[in-house]
C-alpha cells in the first residue's frame, strides 16, 4: 500500500470514510432492526455502506501503522493505534448482522417463514453491536485527533 | 459556533461529514434522478442525506474560518487561503444539488397527484441538473479536501 498520495500521507485521507461510514452504517442497522418494513426498502443500502466501511477499516489501520513508523514515538499515537486495531471486531459483526436483517426482510416480503427466535435475536444483537461500533469509532477518532491536533 | 470541542479544534471533526456525505448524497441523488422506481424507494432518503451534507458543508466552512483566524491572525498562508476559497464555493455547489433534488421530489409529488408529469421535459431537465450539480459538488469538495489536507500535512 502506498504510504502517501501526491505527497500527503494516506491515513488522514482514508480515515474519513471509516469515521463517517461506520456510524452511518450503525444508524442504518439500528433503523432496519427497529422498523421491519424498512428492511426490504433500505436493506441493500445499509449492507452496501456497511460493506464499504468494513473494507476501509484495514486500509485505515495499515496506512496508520505506516504513518506511525514515520513519526517519533508518542504515547498518544500508541493509544490510538491500540484502539484502532480493535475496530474490525465490531465492523465485521455489524456487516454480518446488516446482511442478516436484509435477509430477514426479503424472507418477510416473500412470506417465507423463518424460525421465530431469529426475528428477535438478530435485531437485538444488531442494535447492541451498532452501539458498540459507534462508541468505538468515537474513541478511536478522538484519540487520533488528539495525537494530531493537541496544542493547536 | 464554538471553535473547539473536547479540547480539539472543531474543523477537522466536521470536515469528515462534508467529505464523505457530499459524494454519498450525490451518488444517491443521481440514482434517484435517473430511475423513477428508485425515486419512489429512496427519494426521501436522498433528500435527507443531501440536507445533512449541506449542513456539514456549512459547519465545515464556518469552523474552518475560525481555525484559520486562530492559527493565522495576521497573514494567511497561500495554501490555506486557496483551501478557504474552495470551501466557500463548495457551500453553493451543495446548495444547488439540494435545490435540484428538492425540485425533483416536488415534481414527483405533483406527478402522483395528477397521474403523470404536467410537462415531460421538466423532470428530464431537473434530472440533468441533478447530475451536473452532483458532479460539481463532489468535485469541488474533493478539491477543497485535497487543498486542506495539503495545507495541514503537505
Amino acid at each position: 500500500m502506498p504510504e502517501s498520495i501526491g505527497g500527503i500521507p494516506l491515513h488522514p485521507l482514508v480515515v474519513h470514510a471509516v469515521v463517517v461510514l461506520i456510524p452511518l452504517a450503525a444508524l442504518g442497522v439500528m433503523a432496519i432492526a427497529l422498523v421491519p418494513k424498512w428492511r426490504g426498502r433500505f436493506g441493500v443500502l445499509v449492507v452496501g455502506v456497511a460493506a464499504f466501511a468494513t473494507v476501509m477499516v484495514p486500509v485505515a489501520t495499515s496506512s496508520g501503522e505506516q504513518l506511525q513508523e514515520s513519526r517519533p514515538d508518542s504515547e498518544l499515537i500508541d493509544k490510538h493505534a491500540e484502539l484502532g486495531n480493535a475496530a474490525l471486531y465490531s465492523a465485521i459483526p455489524l456487516l454480518i448482522l446488516a446482511v442478516a436483517l436484509w435477509w430477514l426482510g426479503r424472507r418477510a416480503d416473500r412470506d417465507a417463514p423463518v424460525p421465530r427466535w431469529l426475528n428477535w435475536l438478530v435485531p437485538a444483537l444488531a442494535i447492541g453491536v451498532a452501539v458498540v461500533a459507534i462508541v468505538q469509532m468515537v474513541l478511536i477518532g478522538h484519540s487520533g485527533a488528539k495525537a494530531v491536533w493537541s496544542g493547536v | 459556533m464554538p471553535e473547539t470541542v473536547f479540547g480539539l479544534p472543531l474543523h477537522p471533526l466536521v470536515v469528515h461529514g462534508a467529505v464523505v456525505l457530499v459524494p454519498l448524497a450525490a451518488l444517491l441523488s443521481v440514482i434517484m434522478a435517473v430511475s423513477q422506481e428508485k425515486r419512489a424507494r429512496w427519494g426521501i432518503l436522498a433528500w435527507i442525506l443531501v440536507t445533512a451534507a449541506w449542513a456539514a458543508t456549512i459547519a465545515a466552512k464556518f469552523s474552518g474560518t475560525n481555525l484559520k483566524d486562530s492559527l493565522y491572525p495576521t497573514v494567511t498562508p497561500l495554501k490555506t487561503a486557496q483551501h478557504a476559497d474552495y470551501g466557500s464555493s463548495s457551500v453553493w455547489f451543495v446548495l444547488a444539488l439540494w435545490l435540484a433534488v428538492s425540485a425533483m421530489l416536488l415534481l414527483d409529488l405533483d406527478r402522483r397527484r395528477r397521474d403523470g408529469f404536467a410537462n415531460p421535459i421538466l423532470p428530464t431537465l431537473v434530472a440533468v441538473l441533478i447530475i451536473v450539480a452532483a458532479m460539481a459538488a463532489s468535485g469541488q469538495v474533493a478539491l477543497t479536501a485535497w487543498t486542506g489536507t495539503d495545507a495541514r500535512w503537505g
